[in-house]
């Protein structure tokens, strides 16, 4: 086998990272969320050139607003199952525990943004999402509680303006609108940056394709949880299906990364 | 009116006509026909140019003078011998008196004496000869014919640039007009053509005030025909304010356009729902000079722009509200009036419209949110808020991995110096 180097992310063995169902939950929520920004901007930027040839007719204005109301509700069911897969399934319970925000994010961010500046000598080594994984995920939290209760009360505006002053609806359509861009930016640079455009990962992460991460990547990326696998601190299951396996999984000091030898 | 006495005034104009023009002896119509009716006969005129003297008989066999001597119209011929040189001009108004004065205190008539000899006299419109009744939809002056009449002047681009006339196709935008559709189109003769609002002998300058086209006198011209719309314009807030001398204040042509007037559901109108906020209602309410000049909002165009019914309009909706489904057309009144549809008391009718279960809660305060008000100010606050937040979020997102990937590339192209 070769020698595990940064660069060649598909060295070494894989390790399972998204089960199928977060695999789906995520698909579900990307095409959601594109839907809900180009039907949503085209509203708010009918001049823009990428908008103009669409519109028209009323047909297609119509379509619009059909198109964002339908990615809408996928994402709010998405949401509230999302909840329940978090709090309500042990797979969940772990992942939320490892998203749980600690000093040491703060302290990683500080080294490592230390050491990309030429201020540290090594980088700092990661456990199962580090701190700007962990970011984001709250990011979107954050985001999608704020699109979904603004979008609702826009969606049902007769409702909300029988409760609540009228004003309101002029500020919950500027609280979806710069949500929006700061979701949608938030995406361009800070996800496609980690998924796509990082150096050692470009062209693309793939983990969200197959579940799977190489062990190259967990090196680079996770060094903490590899160092604690290796060293057995986690236990390794091996040769499983990834569901079977995951009802195997007990305790929370289970690994959330599970050796993935189908890949060997 | 009693049938007598109508024919009694009819008499009194035609009788008087009658005996003063009933036809001198002196050349018969076939005597002058014997050689007027040779295609070929010419002469020079007094400028050295040769004019034909044809006249056509069998179109004036037609004409509603077929029945007159020569003499009856060129009757400074005199003597029994055929003159040599020149006829006066024929005078119509010999004989059509009303006419003539009408014509005399005409924009025409007054170009004429400052020596625009292009001005139109009565053969321009009329024709010589061929003179038919207007009723005849062949005739000149028939509303099938007179714009093109009007026209050959007026869409002329010589004549017009020659006189700076400031309208230089009339013609083509009637032709595409609702009014030119329906008289061309559809036969429809009660629809408006050049005279209907210009008047026919007695056209008058746009600045003459007492011209039918003065600004002042515009929504009267209209409200010939359109007489409800007149009525309910008349009392509106623009109807009251053009009375009272308001130049910049809205008449009839400054929303709907004049020789070109099309309908509302014409996308290209001006007044059509996807338009008339953008085209026509923000020509005013969104001037600088007009808003400042009178005190009103300058922001009610913009705030429109801004809300679900402003953008939804861009995007081609129909179904949302523009200016006037608020604001109502021609019986557009301040809010403070109790009779405007904007007014506190009609605005759950007004929003109810469109929106279902409209309650008092829901129109209470300000559609057209301004920075002006306290919750104009929160929703001012907040968008700057944002705009901050996200200036400082994506920007240090940009930093870090702009940093991020500096880092990483440069660690990947050491270990593959290595290799």
């Amino acid at each position: 086998m070769k020698p595990l180097t940064a660069y060649d992310k598909h060295a070494g063995k894989p390790y399972l990272r998204w089960t199928a169902n977060e695999r789906m939950q995520h698909w579900l929520l990307a095409g959601s969320f594109i839907i809900l920004a180009v039907t949503g901007f085209a509203l708010k930027y009918p001049q823009a050139w990428w908008v103009r040839p669409f519109f028209g007719p009323e047909w297609l204005f119509d379509l619009r607003s059909l198109l964002h109301r339908i990615a809408g509700s996928v994402f709010t069911v998405l949401g509230v199952y999302h909840f329940y897969y978090m709090v309500g399934t042990l797979r969940g319970r772990q992942l939320l525990a490892a998203f749980r925000l600690r000093m040491q994010d703060l302290r990683d961010a500080r080294q490592n943004i230390s050491f990309n500046l030429g201020l540290r000598k090594a980088p700092p080594a990661f456990d199962h999402f580090n701190y700007t994984e962990k970011f984001e995920y709250w990011a979107l939290i954050w985001g999608a509680f704020i699109m979904t209760g603004t979008g609702l009360m826009l969606w049902f505006e007769e409702t909300t303006m029988r409760l609540l002053p009228r004003w309101v609806i002029d500020l919950l359509t500027v609280i979806h609108l710069y949500e929006a861009w700061l979701a949608t930016l938030a995406i361009v640079v800070w996800h496609f940056y980690a998924v796509i455009f990082s150096p050692q990962t470009y062209p693309l992460n793939t983990s969200m394709l197959d579940g799977r991460m190489s062990e190259a990547e967990m090196l680079a990326e996770h060094g903490l949880e590899w160092e604690a696998l290796k060293a057995g601190m986690k236990p390794q299951s091996a040769e499983q299906d990834e569901t079977a396996d995951l009802r195997a999984q007990t305790g929370p000091s289970q690994s959330l990364c599970v050796d993935d030898h189908g890949g060997d | 009116m009693p049938g007598t006495i109508r024919l009694l005034l009819v008499l009194s104009y035609v009788v008087p006509y009658g005996i003063a023009c009933s036809p001198p002896t002196l050349y018969g119509q076939s005597a002058c026909l014997e050689c007027h009716s040779e295609p070929d006969l010419t002469m020079q005129n007094e400028q050295g140019n040769e004019i034909s003297l044809f006249v056509d008989a069998t179109q004036f066999a037609r004409s509603v003078h077929a029945d007159f001597d020569c003499t009856d119209c060129h009757s400074d011929l005199s003597g029994s011998d055929h003159p040599e040189g020149h006829f006066a001009k024929v005078e119509c108004g010999g004989c059509h008196e009303q006419a003539l004065e009408a014509y005399q205190k005409s924009v025409h008539a007054a170009a004429l004496t400052t020596g625009a000899s292009d001005a139109a006299t009565c053969t321009d419109c009329h024709g010589k000869h061929d003179i038919l009744s207007p009723s005849n939809p062949e005739s000149r002056t028939h509303p099938l014919q007179v714009a093109m009449t009007c026209a050959a002047c007026h869409s002329d681009a010589k004549i017009v640039k020659k006189y700076a006339i400031p309208i230089h196709d009339p013609l083509g935008a009637y032709r595409n007009s609702v009014h030119g559709a329906a008289v061309l189109s559809e036969n429809n003769f009660s629809a408006a053509t050049c005279y209907s609002c210009h008047k026919s002998h007695d056209i008058r300058a746009l600045g003459d005030p007492s011209s039918s086209i003065y600004w002042q006198n515009v929504a009267s011209t209209c409200g010939r025909c359109h007489a409800k719309i007149y009525h309910q314009y008349s009392s509106s807030i623009h109807g009251k304010a053009v009375a009272r001398g308001i130049r910049e204040a809205p008449t009839c042509t400054d929303c709907h356009g004049e020789h070109g007037v099309a309908s509302h559901e014409n996308p290209a109108s001006p007044v059509h729902p996807l338009r008339v906020s953008s085209t026509t209602c923000e020509r005013c309410h969104a001037s600088e000079l007009i808003t400042q000049r009178f005190g009103i909002s300058d922001s009610r165009v913009s705030t429109f722009e801004d809300s679900y019914h402003g953008l939804a309009i861009k995007g081609g909706s129909l179904a949302v509200a523009n200016c006037a489904s608020c604001h109502g057309i021609h019986n557009i009144l301040p809010s403070s009036d109790p009779s405007s549809t904007i007014n506190s008391a009609n605005l759950q009718q007004t929003c109810g419209t469109c929106h279902k279960d409209v309650t008092e809660n829901f129109v209470k305060g300000s559609v057209h949110l301004t920075a002006s008000t306290t919750p104009g100010r929160v929703v001012q606050a907040v968008r700057r808020f944002y705009i901050m937040v996200i200036i400082a979020v994506i920007g240090m997102m940009v930093l870090h991995n702009a940093a991020d990937f500096v880092s990483k590339a440069r660690r990947i192209l050491a270990q593959r110096g290595d290799e």
